[in-house]
């Protein structure tokens, strides 16, 4: 009941807060260009899979952890910006 | 009326049922040059069968074939042509509206489905279409169908119908040029309670490509008894489909008041068409998913909804579990402590479903959303897409090279991607 309550303000006052801020909309150039190097990707992977493999799965978890920390530093930035009583 | 060799302008339409075939003509005429008042009609005349309710195509399929001809008659003979079979057997002569539309379009403008513009035939046999079709081409004929009872009652079809006719000149015409073949679709999709069936219609095509065919899946499912009554069918033949599947009804109320009502649920029936073609598949041993071996190409659903009055429905398995509960009592009194402890903090379903929605919305909004775009791209990297180029390379030189030489560099890439990993993490501030 308490835990209902609360959650529920919470996710309304920010649902409310965030739902004038813009849509996001997916570029097909960045769709396009996913796709192409993907089959430049699927060309070495033929001979070489150990490598693409493990090449690709180190850029993509670098590009995730840097753009996730790079958002949590953004987030937290805002955060601080709010006054305070002290 | 006339018999024998003659060739018989007759315009005959009747009212449309499933796999009924339709005897039809056309009727064109050119006017060619004579000392007395004769009229040469160039007729089509041939059976269609239907493809949709409102699109038919010219079938010679246990029927004769198709054929044009020329009629030479009077003016006379003309009306008695026509209009004396029409009008003691089927039809009486009628005015209504023809239109012509570009074949294969089927928008509502230029294609089979116009109902504007048009031309008007009346009396069936004095419709010169040669204006009217000067452009060799395809096209669409579209009619209203008339019956009539033969004592003046008049019953027109609505919509119109359409047929695929090629144009080979102004005056000439061919009805086997070209057919009309719609992509696969659901026609209807009805479930019958009293004799727990549900009826599937539609049309579905069988191409005569080695590898790939189309499938029709059923299945039922509810949150009280999951998937059930699946079923499916395997496309043989291009054109319509009729099929008819049991399902497994839920419980039904008790007829008289109880105060233990029987758990029931809704029920949603799906249909799907999907097309599966073999020379793609399914990696069983690495488990990788070729979508292209398995393709989604309609799929309709309905839900039965189950009654209330005695009974009680069940909208999720969880919703049973959503809040535990501990017997309350004298002798357990701890139990009504945790009840009411549970009661108190335990987040609803409605609350779950709620941070679910918000993390919808969250992720739709900018800033994070650039983020969640980018993750979703960058996760579409694939190895194992279409590839840009091939390399052959003799198997020698891949198992004794390539192979050593690949695992032995990815392994130096991997321990270096942890050091580097490490000597970043001892940098990160929170």
């Amino acid at each position: 009941m308490i835990t209902s309550a609360f959650l529920n303000i919470f996710f309304s006052a920010v649902s409310f807060l965030i739902s004038g801020l813009p849509e996001v909309s997916s570029n097909s150039s960045l769709v396009s260009a996913v796709t192409t190097a993907s089959t430049y990707i699927s060309g070495v992977y033929a001979f070489l899979p150990l490598i693409t493999a493990t090449l690709l799965a180190i850029i993509v978890f670098d590009v995730i952890f840097e753009s996730s920390y790079l958002l949590y530093k953004a987030i937290y930035w805002v955060i601080r910006r709010f006054p305070t009583q002290s | 009326m006339l018999f024998g060799t003659d060739k018989k302008m007759i315009w005959i339409f009747s009212l449309f049922q499933r796999h009924i075939s339709l005897l039809f003509l056309l009727v064109l005429y050119g006017v060619i040059t004579s000392p007395i008042s004769a009229f040469a009609y160039t007729w089509v005349e041939g059976y269609t069968s239907q493809v949709d309710s409102t699109h038919f195509n010219f079938s010679d399929s246990t029927y004769a074939s198709p054929t044009v001809g020329n009629c030479s008659l009077f003016t006379t003979t003309a009306s008695t042509c026509i209009s004396s079979r029409l009008y003691t057997d089927i039809l009486n002569p009628y005015a209504y509206r023809i239109f012509k539309g570009n074949f294969p379009d089927t928008s509502s403008s230029t294609g089979g489905g116009t109902t504007s513009g048009g031309y008007n035939w009346s009396a069936f046999n004095n419709f010169n279409f040669t204006g009217y079709f000067s452009t060799a081409g395809n096209y669409w004929i579209g009619f209203f169908l008339i019956s009539s009872d033969g004592v003046g009652n008049y019953a027109s079809s609505s919509p119109a119908v359409y047929v695929p006719l090629s144009a080979t000149d102004s005056t000439h015409w061919s009805t086997s040029a070209t057919t009309f073949n719609p992509n696969t679709h659901f026609t209807s999709f009805t479930v019958s309670t009293s004799t727990a069936t549900v009826h599937i219609t539609g049309y579905w095509n069988a191409t005569t490509t080695a590898g790939i065919t189309e499938q029709l899946e059923f299945y039922q499912y509810s949150s009280l008894l999951g998937q059930e009554s699946y079923t499916f069918r395997t496309a043989s033949t291009t054109g319509l489909f009729d099929w008819t599947f049991p399902y497994l009804p839920l419980p039904t109320p008790y007829t008289g008041a109880t105060t233990t009502p029987t758990i029931t649920a809704n029920t949603t029936f799906y249909a799907k068409i999907y097309q599966y073609d073999t020379a793609y598949f399914n990696d069983p041993f690495s488990g990788i998913v070729d979508p292209r071996y398995k393709t989604l190409l309609v799929s309709t659903s309905t839900t039965l909804t189950a009654p209330t009055t005695n009974l009680y429905n069940l909208a999720s398995t969880t919703a049973l579990f959503a809040y535990p509960e501990y017997e309350c009592g004298i002798t357990s009194f701890i139990g009504c402590i945790k009840n009411a402890l549970i009661w108190a903090f335990y987040p609803t379903q409605d609350t779950i479903n709620n941070y679910n929605s918000f993390l919808v919305l969250i992720q739709s909004k900018a800033p994070i959303g650039y983020f969640s775009l980018a993750k979703s791209n960058i996760n579409n990297l694939s190895a194992t897409s279409t590839k840009a180029f091939t390399v052959t390379i003799p198997k020698s030189l891949k198992d004794y090279i390539f192979h050593p030489f690949d695992i032995g560099l990815a392994s130096i890439l991997w321990f270096f991607f942890l050091m580097n990993f490490y000597k970043r993490l001892k940098h990160i501030t929170i």
